[in-house]
């Protein structure tokens, strides 16, 4: 079975072999900060020879990392919500248009992930200095909203086009109210594609770094902005803690999206069924 | 009668009107200021394409373009050698195996940049992981410098693309029909002459259009030259950087965005025309 559908079996292994080395090519930043962050000794020895939360103790009581990765957090979780509700609106938006409405509407999604960030960095920097709102949590919303929403969009509107039409129908027969229709048959099948959406909206918010370079200010730093000034001008072991907490929170939403999707293929198979 | 019409016009407008905050983020968040901006490039000190005269015929700047071009070109090449294996592997094995291989790649993929960047820092510095193996195994006798240099560039910025040309390959890939690789194989063809007049030609458009992706995205990167760079690895979003905040020349910096912005939009005009046969990302078939 398998001979037949590979290449014959020296070429397997130097498949696998390669596919091997490229994987481990991409996981090895990360291979590396975790153990780092429980290292003791100096910071640039590497495998560390002794256990230490030094790391995470400088991240605890250091100056200013809480104060970040609290703004970071609300950022992005503010736009996350802004995003979930303007990409629920703008899916529906989509899915409804016909033809060349719906063609032109899909290329503006994805026109802010197209155009580099450099370039919308500066222009954000004179509309957050017009409208006074530089260097503060509600400048950072509005910039992130830009560059984050498209992928809320994109995910939702995938969901939406695989919704099956007929429930709907279904309960305008029955005599729902479109409403109620919405908060009762469309909202729950949306679900996952819905907060698949806003968790890549927080994700990019969260790690948004350019933008940043521009519109910070002194009590406005997100977490990015202040992992920069750490690897380019002063090194602090708490960088590692910050990394590793970082790579922990990824792998969790990943897991969450992954169930989301088993539970959305789960529901699929048995209305097919 | 009356109501009934006007709730029915409203009703069929609804999705129009819930286009309006998406509407408003893109235009006035967004294209509007990115327009402003990069007029300054034609208006500012005066009006005309004395800036553009001014980059184009400054070494430095023809400098910038070229090693933008050229690790974008390195990058786009390394993504292809690096991706193509992977898809491959993707598409031939097991559910279960796959879906191990694309957690793998799509880990790093949403992980933070900054933190895959402060990890190769580690890898890569004199004294870090790299240096230090290479010492032990007795290849080198002196450590030598990886950091700050184009070749870190261009693998930070190929760890961050990779998982674009990934997937766009396996995309193609996995349309091929299994049975073509049989037949052809049947009918006597050997591996390497299967690979190129058989795989190669299928999986081609998922080479074209993930290498488009990941070279446009590659030029306007601006994170990993700033850090695993020396100022000799200055791309353009890093000249536009400094144009902003150390010679507080914006006319000089729109007109290198205005540039940059041009290299972009014609890749990606590209990149459309030749997707519109395949469909759009988020766009049902």
């Amino acid at each position: 079975m398998s001979r037949r559908r590979g290449p014959p079996r020296l070429g397997r292994w130097l498949l696998r072999a390669t596919v091997a080395l490229v994987l481990l090519f991409l996981i090895a930043p990360a291979l590396i900060v975790i153990p780092l962050s429980f290292a003791g000794d100096a910071m640039t020895r590497f495998p560390p020879s002794q256990f230490s939360l030094l790391a995470y103790r400088n991240f605890l009581y250091g100056p200013g990392w809480v104060d970040s990765t609290l703004f970071s957090l609300g950022m992005a979780g503010t736009v996350m919500v802004l995003s979930m509700v303007i990409g629920t609106l703008t899916a529906y938006g989509i899915v409804s248009a016909g033809g060349r409405l719906k063609r032109a509407l899909s290329i503006l999604v994805l026109l802010p992930m197209m155009v580099p960030t450099i370039i919308f960095a500066i222009a954000t920097y004179w509309l957050l200095a017009d409208w006074r709102v530089l260097g503060t949590f509600a400048g950072f919303v509005v910039a992130n909203l830009v560059l984050a929403v498209p992928y809320a969009i994109i995910t939702i509107r995938n969901g939406m086009e695989g919704l099956d039409r007929s429930l709907q129908k279904a309960a305008s027969i029955l005599g729902a109210r479109p409403a109620r229709i919405f908060l009762k048959v469309t909202a729950p099948l949306l679900l996952p594609a819905l907060a698949t959406g806003g968790l890549f909206a927080f994700l990019v918010a969260f790690d948004e770094v350019v933008v940043a370079q521009f519109v910070s200010g002194s009590f406005a730093v997100p977490l990015p902005k202040r992992m920069w000034d750490g690897i380019l001008y002063r090194w602090d072991p708490a960088i590692s803690a910050i990394s590793t907490i970082q790579i922990a929170i990824t792998v969790a939403v990943l897991v969450i999206l992954g169930l989301l999707r088993r539970r959305e293929e789960q529901d699929r198979s048995k209305r097919e069924v | 009668m009356r109501g009934e019409d006007w709730r029915q016009r409203l009703r069929s407008s609804a999705p129009l009107f819930a286009l309006l905050p998406f509407l408003f983020v893109v235009v006035a968040l967004f294209a509007v200021p990115t327009l402003r901006v990069l007029s300054k490039g034609f208006l500012e000190p005066t009006p005309g394409l004395a800036n553009f005269t001014a980059i184009f015929g400054n070494p430095l700047y023809q400098q910038v373009f070229w090693t933008t071009f050229r690790i974008s070109a390195l990058v786009t090449l390394l993504a292809i050698v690096l991706a193509y294996p992977v898809a491959r592997f993707a598409t031939e094995c097991r559910p279960l195996t796959r879906n191990i291989v694309f957690a793998m790649v799509l880990v790093p993929f949403w992980t933070s940049l900054l933190v895959r960047i402060y990890g190769w820092t580690f890898i890569l510095q004199r004294t870090g992981i790299l240096n230090e193996t290479l010492q032990a195994l007795g290849l080198t006798s002196a450590p030598l410098k990886l950091l700050y240099t184009e070749g870190a560039v261009v693998l930070g910025i190929t760890h961050y693309m990779l998982p674009f040309m990934i997937f766009s390959i396996y995309v193609a890939l996995k349309a091929i029909d299994p049975n073509l690789h049989k037949a052809a194989t049947t009918m006597g063809a050997r591996t390497p002459r299967v690979f190129f007049k058989v795989i190669l030609p299928l999986a081609l458009p998922g080479i074209v259009t993930g290498s488009l992706l990941v070279f446009i995205g590659s030029l306007g990167f601006f994170v990993t030259p700033a850090l695993m760079g020396s100022p000799r690895q200055m791309m353009l979003a890093n000249v536009i950087t400094f144009q902003v905040q150390e010679a507080l020349d914006w006319p000089k910096a729109s007109a290198i965005a205005m540039v940059l912005i041009l290299a972009v939009s014609i890749l990606a005009w590209i990149y459309f025309r030749l997707v519109d046969r395949v469909a759009l990302p988020g766009e049902a078939k």
